[in-house]
């Protein structure tokens, strides 16, 4: 039996059911773990992207967090933070970073809110980078390396856009959908 | 066990509580340890400054930058982008933006003798590339290199006039 399209609730995106499955009476009702969850996606998509976007930041927690006084810098160099802030936040950030990063791949309770901290992070990170974009400072990113020049531009806005969907792909809730249920799994 | 259980169990918005805390304590012991390590707080407001006290360029103030517009005897560098600099300069600075260091300087040897002074200057207080061009052209050899480091917006605010164009 082919999957049947209908409509699941995130953000219209549309949530493929599942072919019909055999259950009994303490299954009923349930949808088997991995085959219908939230915008499709198995508990492996999920996990995979948490991964990658744990990965990404583990990468760029590491220069920051051997030179604090470059990332400090960076963050100066954006003008938005008050200066008594920007010393606390370079010793903070990279941390939260490597915690996240590693929360997201391998705690599996914490998936959840480790990705949540990252696509926070990532929101702040961009509206920074849009702000100053706006305003026409030719800021360095201080986005991974410290010491490769890398201005600000427009594509670090799309890239963290796409980084923002892969955290928010690992923040979605592993419950499945009633929907799912009343389509696929009756 | 009770702690660990708490940990484990509680709701995602207390366990990224719990990951700003843990990312605190961890930032403050490694900030002890770390042979580079930073403050807690920093002096940004006078960075500049202090930066250009440590590699010895010398700081002129407004009323220096102001004598040499009227009177001469040194060159004045704008070191922002070429775009802040046509929409209103120092009269007589010339536009030095940070990053174009190589494809300038034959030009600028016609313009400068290495022996003049030379003043560098960008938006305010907080840019370092005025600091920037500073450094870079005692580097190559020019003996008299100075920083205006409260740089333009001191200037227009002091109600001095501004050239516009480039």
């Amino acid at each position: 039996m082919a999957p049947r399209r209908i409509s699941g609730r995130g953000w219209g995106i549309k949530v493929t059911a599942i072919p019909r499955v055999q259950q009994n009476e303490q299954t009923r009702g349930q949808t088997p773990i991995g085959k219908c969850c939230a915008w499709g996606l198995t508990p492996y998509v999920r996990w995979g992207a948490g991964a990658v976007i744990g990965g990404v930041f583990l990468w760029a927690s590491w220069h920051k967090l051997v030179e604090p006084e470059v990332f400090a810098t960076a963050i100066f160099r954006y003008q938005l933070v008050p200066y008594v802030m920007i010393n606390a936040l370079a010793i903070v950030l990279p941390w939260l970073e490597v915690l996240a990063g590693v929360c997201v791949i391998a705690v599996p309770r914490y998936r959840r809110a480790a990705a949540l901290v990252l696509l926070g992070l990532l929101v702040v990170y961009t509206a920074a980078v849009v702000i100053n974009l706006v305003r026409g400072m030719d800021t360095d990113c201080g986005c991974f390396s410290s010491a490769a020049a890398d201005p600000i531009r427009w594509r670090h806005v799309w890239r963290n856009a796409g980084f923002m969907l892969l955290a928010l792909m690992a923040f979605r809730e592993p419950r499945q959908r009633p929907a799912c249920v009343e389509e696929g799994g009756r | 066990m009770k702690v660990r259980r708490a940990l484990l169990q509680s709701s995602v918005s207390a366990q990224v509580v719990v990951l700003i805390v843990a990312a605190v304590v961890c930032g403050a012991v490694a900030s002890a340890l770390h042979p580079r390590g930073i403050p807690w707080v920093g002096e940004w407001a006078r960075r500049v400054e202090a930066l250009a006290e440590r590699d010895g360029i010398p700081v002129v103030g407004l009323a220096r930058v102001k004598e040499l517009t009227d009177r001469g005897g040194g060159m004045i560098l704008d070191a922002r982008s070429v775009e802040s600099y046509a929409a209103g300069h120092v009269p007589g600075a010339l536009s030095l933006p940070r990053g174009t260091f190589y494809e300038t300087l034959v030009g600028l040897e016609l313009l400068l003798s290495r022996e003049e002074l030379v003043v560098a200057y960008c938006s305010g207080p907080e840019c370092d590339d005025a600091l920037a061009v500073a450094l870079w052209l005692r580097e190559q050899g020019f003996a008299q290199v100075a920083l205006f480091v409260e740089g333009f917006e001191a200037w227009r605010r002091a109600g001095y006039p501004v050239e516009v164009g480039g």
